[in-house]
C-alpha cells in the first residue's frame, strides 16, 4: 500500500494544495506550517469525518473548516493491491450526511471499499488507525516497562491505549456482584411479598364468610327496621287516642270546675252587665262617701266669711260705685301730676342768658328810641362816606402831588403852574373836609357802644349789636308773659286737688280705710268683694250637694241589696268574687267549647274512627335492638371495609411481586451473562495472544537487534512481552533503561506490531514529530533506522525543527 | 317515536347512553407507579360520575350498561356504595344493568333502587319505554349458545337489545333488533347485524393498560324512527402504545430528537409505552432509563428497547483487534441464542472499549 499525492481544495489553512508522496517523504516545517492538518487530510480521506453535535466538544470537521470557506475537502491518490485508487471528498459544514465520497479505482468510480475506505484497506477502525498508523511523540513516549507491555497488549488488542484487560474483568466482576447483591435483595422481598400476598390473599378468603355474615346481618337490621315502623306506627296511632281522651278528659274536668261555681249561684248566674252594674254602684257609694267627707268648707273659709260681712255690713258697694271711686282717683292723682309738673322750676338756659343782660327787667321805651335813633343816624352817615370811593388820605395824596406839579410848572408856565395849584388847593380842602366828618363819626360810634355795653352787649359793629338788643328784648318779654300764665294755673290745679282729695276721704272712711293709699284702698275693697261673693257660693253649694249625695248613696245601697236578693247570693259574697266566679265560668265553658272542637278536629284529622284494640309495643325495646343490629351491621361493614383497604395493596403487591420477578430474571440472566462475557473476553485474550505473541516477539527481536546498534544494548522480550535488556551479561528489567531508550522500544514493537497485522501490505506510516525526547546520538541511529526501513514501508514523517530533520540535521 | 297532541302528530327522539366495561375497582397495570395508580383508579370512577353529569346536562334519562360495571368478583363495599350512590341521587335517569362476566354476584347486596334496573340469566327482560322496547339477557355458561333461540322482538318496535360477550352476529339477524348494545372488547366497534340493525361495543369507559390503547368513552344513541348512535370521546387520558423505529441513531440525542419528533402531538396528560425498534449500530447505547427520563412530562412513560444490535459478523473476519476475537468467538459459539449473542456482544463492546455497562 502505498500513497501517491493528495490534493486539497480547502481544508484548514490549505487551499488548492498539491504534494507527492515519496517513500520517505518528509515535512520540516515550523509550527502552524500545518502538519497535523496534512495528517488529519489524510485520516478524513480513509474515514470521513464526524459530525458536529450539540454536545460534541472540538472535532476535526469544526477544527478545520476552511479559514476562507470555499470547498472543503480534496483527494487522496493511493495504490492498494495493484490498484490505483483515488479517494474524493466533499466535506459538509456540519454533517456527515451531507458528505460525499466518490472512490475511483483506476479512474473508475467504484464502490467496493464501502462507505468507509479505511476499514477496507487496513481491517482497523479509525481509532486503530490513529493508535498504529499515526504515531507522535506522546503515543510513543512510555517511560516503564510495565507501560511497554500494557501498550503491546492494547496494540494487540485494539483498544484505548489506557486499556487494561484485567481492570476490564475487575469491572465486570464487580458489576455481576452489585447484580448479585441486588439479586439476593430482590430474592428477600420477593419471598416477602408472596408472604404478605399469601395473607392478603387469606384475608380475601376469610371476607367471603364476612360477606355472607354481612348480608345475614343487613337482613336482620332491615326486619329489626321495618318492625320498629310497624310498631312506631301503632304506637303513634295510641299516642294520637291518647292524645285525643287527653283533651276529652280535660274538657270534663272544666265542666266539673264550671258545675261547682254555679253551686253558689242557686237562681242563675248574674249577667255580666248586671255585675258591671252593682260594681259601678259600689264605686259610686265610695266616691260619694269620699265627696261627702270632703265636701264641707274649712273653717278658715267661713271665719273669713263672717269677717268680710261683718266689714261690708253697713255699706255694700257695687261695681258702678267701684268704678266712680276709680275714676275719681284717677282723676286724683292727674290733677297731683299736673300740680307737680307746674311746680317743677322750669326756667329755660335761654331765659337764664337773658336775665344777664336785663336782670330780671325789660329796658324802658326810652333808652331803645335813643339807641335807635342814634343808630339811625349814625347809619346814614356811615352810608355817605361808605358811598365816597376816594379815602382822605388819598385825596391829601393827590392833592400834595397837584400841588407839587403846580408849583414847578410856575417856572415853566404860570397859568398852568396856577391850575394845578388850585386845583391841588380845592383838593386839599376837600380832603380836610373829609377828614373832619370822619373824625365826628367815631365818637358817635363809641358813645352808642357805651349804651349797648350798659347791657352787657359788646363788639365793633353797631349794626349786628343793634339787631341782637332788638332780639332780645322781644323774646325776654315774651318769656316773662309765660311764667305768669303758668303760675295762675298751678293755683286753679291746686283747688281742684284739695276738693277730691276731701272727697275720697270721706268715702275711705266708711270701710275703716282712711290711712289707706286711695289705690291700694279701692283695690283692697274689690279684693274684699270678690271673696264675699265666692266663700258665700260656696258655703250655700256645699249645703245643696251634701244633700244630694245622702239621697243617692241611700238609693244605690238599695239597688245592691236587690241585686244579692234576686239570685240569692249571700251578702257575705263580694261582687268582687261573684264577678270572679262569673269570668271563671265564661272561661270555663270557652275552653271547654275550644277543646272539645279540638277533640273532634283531632280525631277527624287523624282518622280516629274506633279505638284500636292492640296494646301498644315497647318501642324502646325496639329500637336498642333495632340499634344493636344497626351498630352490628355497621361494626362488620367497617371491619370489611377496613379489610378491603388493608387488602386493597394486593393488587399493588401483586404488581411488585411481578416486578421484581421480572427484574429478578433479568439480573439472573444479566449474572449469568456476565460469567459468559467473562469467559469469552478471556478466551479472545488467549487466542489473540496465541496468534500474535510469537510472530511479534519474532519481529521484536529482529528489530531489537537493529536497535541494539541504538541502544547499545542487547533487548529481549519474553512471552508474555516483558522486556529485559543484556548489560555485562545480565539481563535486567526495562525499568533501569533510559526514557528515550524506551521511546525506542515502543517504536520496535509497533513495527513489530504492524508487521504482524499487515503482512501481505502493509500501510504507510505517520511520523509526526515522535523523537523529541531523544538525544543527537540516538536520534542519528534511529534516523538511520528508519530509513533503511523505509524502502519496506512508506513513511510520511514531520518535524519542525531542523536537528530532527533527515536533509537539514542528520546525514540521510 | 309519533306522539298525537292536539290532533297534530308530533315526533320526538330519546337521548340515551350505551357504555360498558367501566371495570370499577379494577386492577392496574403492574408497570404504574403507586401514585399513577391511584390517580388512574380515582379517574375511573371520577370520570363515571362525569358521565353521568353528562346525562344530566343532556336531558338524558337512560343509561344502558352493557357488562362489567365491577371490575372483581367481589367488589369493595366502598366501590358498590359510590355507585348505588349515584345511581339513588339520579332517580330521574334509569340506570339499564346487565351484569357482564366480571359481575359475579358480590356478597355485598344493596336493596332494591328503584332507577336501577337490571336482567335476568335464564329469560329475556323487557323494559318498555313508549315505542321503545329495551331487552337484555345475562350470558353464562349455560345459556351462552341457547339464549339466541329466545330472543323475540315486536316488529312495530324499535328494539334495543343488550348483551355482553363475544356474540355471535349471524345468530341474531333477522330478530328484529334495531340496536345491540354490546359490552366486553375494551375498544368501540360497530357492524350491521341486518338490514334493519346495527350492533356496537362501547368499549370501555376508561383504559387502564397498554391493552386498551387509543380513544376511550361512551356511545350516545338519538332514538327516533331509527337510532342514530356515535361514540364519544370522554375519558380524560388516552394510553398510546408506539413502536418507534431509531435505526440510523448514533446516540441519545438523535433518539430523543425521534421520539420527540413522533410524540410531538401527543399530549402530556397521556400514557405512553414507547417500544424502540429498528437496528442500531454497534456502540449505540440505549438505556431505558435514562430515555424515560428524558420524556418523563408524559403522566405515565414506558420505554422498551426492542432494537436489533447491527452486526455484521464478516466485519469482524479479518479484525485482527481483541474485539474481533471477541465478537468471532461469540459467534462462533452456538450455546447462545441470538439475543444472547447479541447481549453479550454489546455488553462486551462496553466492557472493552470503557463504557458504563448496564
Amino acid at each position: 500500500m502505498r500513497l501517491i499525492s493528495l490534493h486539497i481544495n480547502n481544508y484548514g489553512k490549505f487551499s488548492n494544495f498539491d504534494y507527492e508522496f515519496k517513500n520517505f517523504s518528509e515535512i520540516c516545517e515550523d509550527n502552524g506550517y500545518g502538519k497535523s492538518t496534512l495528517a488529519s487530510f489524510i485520516k478524513a480521506m480513509f474515514y470521513g469525518l464526524e459530525t458536529i453535535k450539540s454536545t460534541t466538544k472540538f472535532n476535526d470537521r469544526k477544527h478545520y473548516y476552511p479559514f476562507a470557506g470555499g470547498r472543503f475537502g480534496g483527494n487522496l491518490v493511493f495504490e492498494f493491491s495493484g490498484f490505483t485508487y483515488r479517494l474524493e471528498r466533499d466535506f459538509d459544514e456540519k454533517s456527515y450526511v451531507k458528505d460525499s465520497l466518490l472512490v475511483y479505482k483506476n479512474n473508475s468510480v467504484t464502490d467496493e471499499l464501502g462507505d468507509i475506505p479505511g476499514l477496507a484497506i487496513f481491517g482497523i477502525n479509525k481509532e486503530s488507525f490513529e493508535r498504529l498508523i499515526s504515531i507522535d511523540s506522546e503515543k510513543i513516549n512510555i517511560e516503564t516497562d510495565s507501560d511497554i507491555n500494557k501498550k503491546l497488549n492494547n496494540y494487540v488488542e485494539n483498544v484505548s491505549e489506557d486499556f487494561d484487560i484485567d481492570k476490564v474483568i475487575k469491572s465486570i466482576r464487580e458489576k455481576k456482584k452489585e447484580k448479585r447483591e441486588k439479586v439476593l435483595y430482590l430474592k428477600d422481598k420477593i419471598k416477602n411479598l408472596k408472604i404478605e400476598i399469601a395473607n392478603f390473599q387469606q384475608i380475601k378468603n376469610n371476607l367471603d364468610f364476612k360477606y355472607e355474615k354481612l348480608n345475614t346481618l343487613k337482613k336482620e337490621k332491615d326486619d329489626s327496621l321495618t318492625e320498629y315502623e310497624k310498631a312506631s306506627r301503632e304506637e303513634t296511632v295510641l299516642e294520637k287516642w291518647k292524645n285525643y281522651e287527653s283533651i276529652i278528659n280535660d274538657v270534663n274536668d272544666k265542666s266539673k270546675e264550671i258545675d261547682k261555681i254555679r253551686q253558689f249561684y242557686l237562681k242563675g248566674i248574674p249577667e255580666e252587665s248586671e255585675i258591671a252594674d252593682i260594681e259601678s254602684l259600689k264605686l259610686k257609694i265610695n266616691g260619694w262617701k269620699t265627696a261627702l267627707n270632703d265636701g264641707n268648707v274649712s273653717v278658715l273659709s267661713v271665719n273669713e266669711y263672717e269677717r268680710l260681712n261683718v266689714k261690708y255690713k253697713n255699706h255694700m258697694p257695687n261695681s258702678k260705685e267701684i268704678q266712680s271711686i276709680e275714676n275719681l282717683i284717677t282723676e286724683y292723682e292727674e290733677t297731683e301730676k299736673k300740680i307737680q309738673k307746674l311746680t317743677v322750676s322750669d326756667k329755660s338756659e335761654r331765659k337764664k342768658e337773658l336775665d344777664k343782660h336785663f336782670l330780671g327787667v325789660l329796658p324802658n321805651n326810652n333808652d331803645s328810641a335813643t339807641i335807635e335813633n342814634k343808630l339811625s343816624k349814625l347809619e346814614e352817615e356811615v352810608n355817605k362816606c361808605k358811598k365816597t370811593t376816594v379815602t382822605d388820605k388819598t385825596l391829601f395824596i393827590v392833592s400834595a402831588i397837584l400841588l407839587a406839579i403846580g408849583f414847578c410848572f410856575l417856572f415853566i408856565v404860570k397859568t398852568v403852574g396856577f391850575f394845578f395849584l388850585a386845583f391841588g388847593a380845592s383838593v386839599l380842602i376837600v380832603a380836610l373836609f373829609m377828614y373832619y366828618y370822619s373824625k365826628l363819626n367815631t365818637e358817635h360810634k363809641n358813645k352808642l357802644l357805651n349804651l349797648f355795653a350798659k347791657y352787657r352787649y359788646t363788639g365793633e359793629d353797631l349794626g349786628v349789636l343793634m339787631y341782637q338788643f332788638k332780639n332780645d328784648i322781644y323774646e325776654y318779654e315774651q318769656l316773662i308773659l309765660l311764667e305768669e300764665e303758668k303760675q295762675n294755673q298751678l293755683r286753679t290745679e291746686q283747688e281742684i286737688l284739695i276738693s277730691i282729695r276731701s272727697k275720697l276721704d270721706d268715702y275711705f272712711l266708711l270701710f275703716d280705710l282712711n290711712n289707706v293709699a286711695y289705690r291700694k284702698a279701692i283695690e283692697e275693697i274689690k279684693t274684699d268683694l270678690v271673696k264675699l261673693i265666692t266663700l258665700k257660693n260656696t258655703v250655700e253649694l256645699a249645703e245643696k250637694v251634701r244633700k244630694d249625695l245622702v239621697v243617692n248613696i241611700d238609693k244605690a245601697i238599695s239597688e245592691i241589696k236587690n241585686f244579692y236578693f234576686k239570685y240569692s247570693i249571700s251578702d257575705l259574697k263580694r261582687i268582687e268574687d261573684i264577678k270572679k266566679d262569673c269570668d271563671e265560668i265564661k272561661r270555663l265553658t270557652i275552653e271547654v267549647k275550644e277543646k272539645t272542637d279540638k277533640a273532634l278536629k283531632f280525631k277527624f284529622d287523624n282518622g280516629l274512627d274506633k279505638k284500636p284494640e292492640y296494646e301498644g309495643l315497647d318501642l324502646e325495646f325496639l329500637r336498642i335492638e333495632m340499634d344493636r343490629k344497626n351498630s352490628d351491621y355497621n361494626y362488620l361493614k367497617q371491619e370489611i371495609e377496613n379489610l378491603e383497604d388493608k387488602i386493597s395493596d394486593l393488587d399493588e403487591k401483586k404488581s411488585q411481586l411481578e416486578k421484581s420477578e421480572e427484574e429478578k430474571l433479568k439480573y439472573d440472566t444479566d449474572l449469568r451473562l456476565y460469567d459468559c462475557l467473562i469467559e469469552e473476553i478471556g478466551k479472545a485474550d488467549q487466542v489473540l495472544k496465541d496468534k500474535y505473541v510469537a510472530p511479534i516477539k519474532d519481529k521484536f527481536v529482529f528489530y531489537a537487534n537493529l536497535l541494539e546498534k541504538v541502544v547499545g544494548e542487547k533487548v529481549v522480550m519474553d512471552k508474555n512481552y516483558k522486556v529485559y535488556f543484556d548489560r555485562n551479561g545480565v539481563l535486567r528489567s526495562s525499568e533501569h533503561l533510559s526514557g528515550g531508550n524506551l521511546s525506542i522500544c515502543s517504536l520496535c514493537f509497533r513495527l513489530a506490531l504492524l508487521d504482524n497485522m499487515f503482512e501481505k501490505e502493509k500501510p504507510f506510516i505517520i511520523m509526526d514529530d515522535p523523537f523529541l525526547s531523544l538525544d543527537s546520538n540516538h536520534l542519528k541511529k534511529v534516523m538511520d533506522l528508519i530509513k533503511s526501513l523505509s524502502s519496506d514501508m512508506q513513511i510520511l514523517y514531520f518535524c519542525c525543527h531542523e536537528s530532527r530533520s533527515f536533509y537539514y540535521g542528520l546525514t540521510v | 317515536m309519533e306522539y298525537i297532541v292536539f290532533f297534530v302528530k308530533v315526533k320526538f327522539s330519546m337521548k340515551m347512553i350505551h357504555c360498558a366495561d367501566i371495570h370499577l375497582g379494577a386492577k392496574l397495570n403492574s408497570k404504574y407507579s403507586y401514585e399513577v395508580a391511584n390517580v388512574l383508579k380515582s379517574e375511573i370512577l371520577k370520570t363515571f360520575s362525569e358521565m353521568i353529569d353528562y346525562a344530566n346536562e343532556n336531558g338524558i334519562h337512560l343509561i344502558l350498561m352493557s357488562g362489567d360495571v365491577f371490575d372483581k368478583d367481589k367488589p369493595t363495599i366502598k366501590d358498590k356504595d359510590y355507585f348505588y350512590k349515584l345511581v339513588k341521587n339520579n332517580p330521574h335517569i334509569d340506570f339499564l344493568y346487565l351484569k357482564g362476566n366480571h359481575d359475579k354476584e358480590g356478597a355485598y347486596i344493596e336493596n332494591e333502587i328503584s332507577n336501577l334496573k337490571t336482567f335476568k340469566k335464564n329469560e329475556i327482560t323487557t323494559y318498555e319505554y313508549g315505542d321503545i322496547n329495551i331487552s337484555g339477557i345475562e350470558i353464562s355458561p349455560d345459556n351462552e349458545k341457547s339464549f339466541y333461540s329466545q330472543i323475540s322482538l315486536k316488529d312495530d318496535k324499535i328494539n334495543i337489545f343488550m348483551l355482553h360477550g363475544e356474540v355471535n352476529i349471524n345468530e341474531l339477524k333477522n330478530k328484529n333488533i334495531d340496536y345491540l348494545a354490546l359490552g366486553h372488547l375494551h375498544s368501540f366497534k360497530r357492524g350491521r347485524i341486518d338490514d334493519r340493525g346495527e350492533w356496537a361495543y362501547s368499549g370501555c369507559l376508561v383504559g387502564r393498560g397498554f391493552d386498551e390503547c387509543g380513544e376511550k368513552g361512551f356511545i350516545v344513541l338519538d332514538v327516533g324512527e331509527k337510532v342514530d348512535f356515535d361514540f364519544l370521546k370522554f375519558a380524560h387520558r388516552t394510553i398510546y402504545d408506539l413502536n418507534i423505529d431509531i435505526t440510523g441513531a448514533s446516540d441519545l440525542f438523535d433518539t430523543e430528537m425521534t421520539l420527540k419528533q413522533v410524540c410531538s402531538d401527543i399530549g402530556t396528560d397521556n400514557l405512553l409505552r414507547i417500544n424502540l425498534i429498528g437496528d442500531l449500530s454497534v456502540g449505540m447505547d440505549i438505556n431505558e432509563k435514562d430515555i424515560e427520563m428524558l420524556l418523563s412530562s408524559y403522566f405515565f412513560i414506558e420505554v422498551k428497547d426492542k432494537t436489533n444490535l447491527k452486526i455484521n459478523v464478516s466485519d469482524y473476519n479479518d479484525d485482527k483487534s481483541l474485539l474481533g476475537e471477541f465478537v468471532r468467538g461469540i459467534y462462533n459459539n452456538n450455546n447462545y441464542t441470538e439475543e444472547e449473542k447479541h447481549r453479550l456482544i454489546s455488553m462486551g463492546l462496553k466492557a472493552l472499549t470503557g463504557r458504563e455497562m448496564e
